[in-house]
Parts: C-alpha cells; structure tokens; sequence
C-alpha cells in the first residue's frame, strides 16, 4: 500500500527525501518498479530542461561550461561561475586536479565528460547526472597519439524485464531505471577528412561487457560514412532510439542519411533516405524530440523546415512538420535592435540576408513540438515555427564550440543503472 | 417488472449489508464473484469491518448513479462529494485504502491514496515518522548515508535574481526564512528559489545566521534572535 500512496507524490525530490523515513521507505522507494509506476504516473510530465554551452569540442585545461535552465514558462535562468567554470561538475573527483576536461555528449539528464591524465596514455570517460551528482568512470582508453579528432555517440537503451512489459512496449519505455548503454568513438580517417570513406574505424564501450572494443564499420551500399566532411560535421552524430544517425554526403549534397545500430549490428550500418523537400545543398541540423529524429533545416533568408521521422522500414519515411518562411515570420523587436545595434537597416534585404546568416540551430524545445531554439548572433531566441512568432529569451556572446540540452525526466536518470535483479516488491 | 436485483454483503464483524448488484459490482473483486456464481448467499468479507463497508458502499452508491445516463451528477459535484466524504480520521482513511484494495474498487483506491500523497507531500521525514508513527529503524550513520547519497534532493537553490550566484542549503536552513518556507509549502517543486529583493552578501549573511539558529535548536539550547536577522528578515517578508 505504501507503494500507492508514495508514486502519487508530486514530484521526485519528496519521495526521494522519504527515503530517510525507514528501511522499508527506503526500499519501496528504491525499487526499480517503483520507479517505473511513477514515472507511469507522471508520464505528461512538463519536463525541466538546461541548456550547457562549452566553449571547446576538444580536451582543453581552460574548459568552462554556462548553464542555462528553463522553467515551466520558459523562463531562463542561468549558473554560470567564472572562477572555476565547470563547478557544476565539481562532484566529479578529477575535476579538483585540473585535468583537461571536455563534455562530450549528452542524453536525457546524462552528461558524458572526457578527461584525460596529463602525459598518460588513455582518456578517461565518466558518465554521470550533474542534478544528482551520481556518477560512474568507465574504464580508461588507450590513446592513439596521431588521431586527435573524434565524433562522440552516446547511446542508452532503457530495458525492460518485468512481466507485464508487453504492455511496456506498446506504451513506449516509460522507465529509466535499468538501461544498457554504449560509448561509441568514430575516429577520423588519418587522410584528409573530406575524403570518401566506405568504412569506419570506431571504438565501442558497452555496459553490457564493461569494455572498450575496437570495431570496422561498413555499409553494404557502398555509402560514404564519413561524418566529418563539411556538411555532416555540421549536423553532428545524433543519438536517437538506440542509434546513431549522421548526413551522408555525396559530392557536396546530402544524400541521405546513416543509421549505426551497435546494440543490434557492430559492423553494419544502414540507410535512410532524406525527405523529399529537403535541400539537399544547404546545411541541416539534426536534433530529437521525444524520442522521434527530427531535422531542421535554415535556407537563409529563405525559410525554416522541420520533418519528422515516422518509420525506419523501407529506407525511411519522413514528414514535414512545419515550413514557414521568413516574409511571414514576426521578428518581434529583432530587427529593431539589429539595426540600433549595428546601425544597419535591416527592412533592405540584402542586410537581412547578413543577419540571417548568424542564426543557427541550437535545439529543438523539449515540451513543445512546434519551437527551436535559435542562436542568433547575441542572443537567443526561441522560434515557434507554427505562429512564426520569433522571441527572445536572452543575450549571450561567450564563444560556443559546442551545446547540449539535458532534459530532465520525472525521475532522475540512475547512475550507474539499477541492476536488473533487484529484489521484487511486496506491497 | 423487474424489481432490482441485490446482494448481501457481510463484514468481518458480522454486519449484514443489502445492496443493489451494480454498486456492488463497482467492486471488481465482489463483480468477479458474482460473475462466477459464488454469490447465492452472503458474500463474507473477513478483511473489511462494518464501519468501513459502509462507508465503501456509500462511495460505490455515488459512483454507480454518476455512470447512469439518467444521472444529472456533474463531475464538479461528484468531486465536491469526494472531498467531503474524504474528510476523516487518519485511521479510517488507511482501512479505506486497505478496503478500497482488497475489494478492488479502483476509483476509492486512487481517491484515498491521493489524500494521503498530498498529506504528506510537504512534511520532512521526521514529521512523516510522527505521523504514522513509524520507529526510524536507521543508525544515525545509516540515515547519514542515506541523505549524503540523496543531497540533492535535501537541498534548495536559493537564486538571487539579478546576479547569477545560487546557494545550496539543507531545506531545514531555508525554512527557518518564513517567506522561503511558504514558498516550499507551496507546492514549489522546482528546487530553485528566487530571491528579488536580496543581493548575494545579504543572502550569505542570512544563510549563516540561519545555521546558527538551526544548530541552536537541534542543541536544544535557546536560539538567540540576533538583531542583523530580524532586520534583514523583513525585506524579505515584503
């Protein structure tokens, strides 16, 4: 009975204090089923989200993050300390010793940070939730002195084991509380980085074998899988429903799409096709929303798109989401302070183009379906592509090499995963 | 004519209860029965007292006539009902779950155990330990363990808001600040709390002073109200 009373509580960070109650508070609470009837219960959860700006992509000794989190209303607010700019990670026990450090990659409330001991051979990796300060170290990596560059996938595939997880299934995973996950490092090719690549040399860790393994990665199609030509880099290597997906380019177009499945096939990749509207010369950007692929394409002065991936089956099926073009769109006050702060009058096309070319995509918004995220020269706006209204959320001039949106579920993501034979419940 | 059919329901304490067959079948464990022919006679219910049976017929009575389409009973007044008939003693509302669970009635369950969830949903530990007179079973290094592994959840951000500087307090510190400890009780489940009229030397000093106070209580020594925190207690009550 405690069990009904306690997965009606409003919110986590109460039923996770009751945890003090009593032994057997404690382990109600900290059961694996218990976590998944709560999170059954707050399944239309608006969830919390945070921005992370990192101002490197690689491991540097001078990494400093700002944070900025959202609440219900989209309003900003930020942390952000100039002093040690990465005190948000400072449960991390290598973070005291000013280590070079680097976040990586991000998933849900996860964060993936590298770090490396200076003049050691092997990179060391954590995973960890920054809101809970639960963390894990993954066992070290030796480095290949040439090969500095990487792409990065992290990849979490909750499971489910309990009995009625038919029903599961059908519902979508509504549990994060045993999950498997995978590290996956694409290294880039020694040659020129533009060239075409027919197969991939990566390095796998998996939970499940608790170690690094190097692997080959090819494509029956002969694609070019090479994700760190101009176009794909641009995009990135996105995780999404277990897998990796990057832009296949061809002679400077987008040719489709790569989808690496190391849970299911180490060796292989797949292919999807891009939607049938998309541009294929303009850069795209790829992001995900609950749970689906999405990609978002800026055609300068032009428009915005968005599709929606439906179905993975028959190289793929996409849908357009939203179109909108910019001689609808409401720029707010944009415009105006463009030209009070530049002095340039922007209602002249030409200018407008000039503006235009300073946004990029920085995320799809977590709780809303129709909103991105821009990054507009100084500021940050949110675009709601079906009204077309353009709003600022805040200024921001620090150098960005790299973002990440954690997004924080109903119930704080477990690091490490809760193993898969806990006890079962008595009620 | 049809008159309308009934089945008997008994207590555990022998009370003997007549009621129409569909506001009986509101519970599924009583419908199961039923629908497997074992209700000829009295159905016993060893696990439920008269008391309580009473008061789950009456919830299944409301409940059954709403689910009629003849009935004019709109979901506001069905809820108006609810609140009221929730209204009772701690004890009863616990049969009631026990009641609600063993006779599947899954509207009483979810009504009954949600009364309780937001009963409890802004008592500490310990207040939760008096009222359900529960023996906390921990060691002090056991419970210590627990809240360490747990921090997150025991502290709140105090954010001033112009500036960018965040304190982490244990929640027992900021409650001692009325203004903050209404704001908890309000149901704020975001674990960042704004401060507007505060800047961020204020904010430490009052922190501190608020440490102090709370050290002074657990000591069970006489907290001594010092005269910078009552000053400064009352722009933050404006």
């Amino acid at each position: 009975m405690l069990l009904e009373i306690l997965y009606r509580l409003p919110c986590c960070r109460r039923a996770v204090q009751f945890k003090s109650v009593s032994k057997r508070w404690l382990s109600v609470i900290s059961n694996p089923y218990f976590i998944r009837r709560f999170m059954d219960r707050h399944r239309h959860y608006v969830c919390k989200f945070t921005h992370v700006f990192q101002n490197t992509i690689e491991l540097n000794v001078n990494t400093y993050i700002r944070l900025v989190s959202y609440d219900h209303n989209d309003n900003p607010s930020f942390k952000f300390d100039p002093r040690i700019g990465l005190e948000f990670l400072d449960f991390l026990p290598v973070l005291s010793l000013h280590y070079p450090v680097c976040i990586q990659a991000s998933f849900n409330d996860l964060l993936l940070v590298c770090t490396q001991v200076p003049k050691a051979s092997f990179f060391e990796y954590y995973i960890c939730n920054p809101f809970t300060k639960h963390w894990l170290k993954l066992p070290p990596i030796p480095t290949d002195g040439t090969r500095t560059r990487v792409m990065i996938g992290f990849l979490c595939d909750p499971c489910i084991c309990d009995s009625d997880s038919d029903n599961d299934r059908e519902q979508g995973c509504i549990t994060n509380a045993h999950y498997r996950f995978m590290v996956v490092r694409i290294l880039c090719p020694e040659e020129n980085t533009t060239q075409f690549q027919t197969q991939l040399q990566v390095q796998i860790f998996s939970s499940e074998t608790n170690e690094w393994r190097n692997s080959v990665v090819s494509s029956p199609r002969k694609l070019n899988l090479n994700p760190f030509m101009p176009i794909a880099c641009y995009a990135g290597v996105i995780a999404c429903n277990g897998m990796l997906h990057w832009v296949c380019v061809k002679d400077k177009e987008i040719k489709g799409f790569v989808v690496f499945d190391p849970f299911n096939d180490s060796e292989q990749c797949h292919y999807i096709h891009p939607p049938i509207d998309l541009s294929l010369r303009h850069y795209v950007s790829l992001g995900v929303f609950r749970r689906r692929l999405r990609i978002f394409q800026l055609i300068y002065a032009g428009s915005f798109s968005l599709w929606e991936l439906e179905d993975y089956s028959n190289a793929g099926t996409w849908c357009m989401k939203q179109k909108v073009y910019f001689s609808n769109m409401d720029f707010g006050d944009f415009l105006q302070r463009a030209k009070n702060i530049h002095g340039l009058d922007y209602s002249d096309e030409r200018t407008k183009m000039m503006l235009y070319r300073d946004m990029t995509f920085l995320a799809f918004h977590p709780n809303d379906g129709d909103s991105v995220f821009l990054h507009c020269g100084n500021s940050v706006q949110l675009c709601n592509l079906r009204t077309g209204v353009l709003k600022r959320v805040y200024y921001y001039s620090s150098p960005v090499r790299s973002k990440f949106q954690l997004v924080q579920p109903s119930w704080p993501t477990p690091v490490p995963p809760l193993p898969l034979n806990a006890p079962s419940i008595s009620n | 004519m049809s008159s309308v059919k009934k089945v008997t329901l008994k207590s555990s304490d022998g009370e003997i209860f007549e009621v129409e067959e569909t506001v009986a079948m509101e519970s599924q464990t009583i419908k199961g029965l039923i629908e497997d022919d074992c209700a000829d006679n009295a159905i016993p219910l060893p696990n439920v007292t008269g008391h309580i049976l009473s008061l789950v017929i009456q919830y299944c009575k409301e409940h059954t006539s709403s689910s009629d389409s003849n009935s004019s009973k709109s979901n506001e007044k069905l809820k108006a009902w609810d609140t009221q008939f929730i209204n009772v003693d701690l004890n009863v509302l616990f049969d009631l779950i026990m009641a609600a669970n063993y006779l599947n009635v899954k509207g009483l369950l979810d009504l009954t155990c949600q009364t309780v969830a937001d009963m409890i949903k802004e008592k500490t530990p310990e207040q939760i330990r008096a009222m359900f007179n529960i023996v906390n079973d921990f060691t002090p290094e056991e419970e210590e363990e627990v809240r360490r592994e747990n921090a997150w959840a025991f502290e709140i951000s105090l954010k001033n808001n112009n500036v960018v500087d965040t304190f982490e307090v244990e929640e027992s510190m900021a409650k001692e600040l009325q203004t903050i400890k209404n704001m908890i009780e309000d149901n704020y489940t975001d674990s960042v709390i704004p401060l507007h009229n505060v800047t961020s030397d204020i904010l430490e000093l009052v922190i501190e002073d608020c440490k102090k106070h709370v050290e002074a209580a657990e000591s069970e020594s006489e907290p001594s109200y010092s005269l910078a925190s009552k000053l400064i207690d009352d722009p933050l009550k404006a």
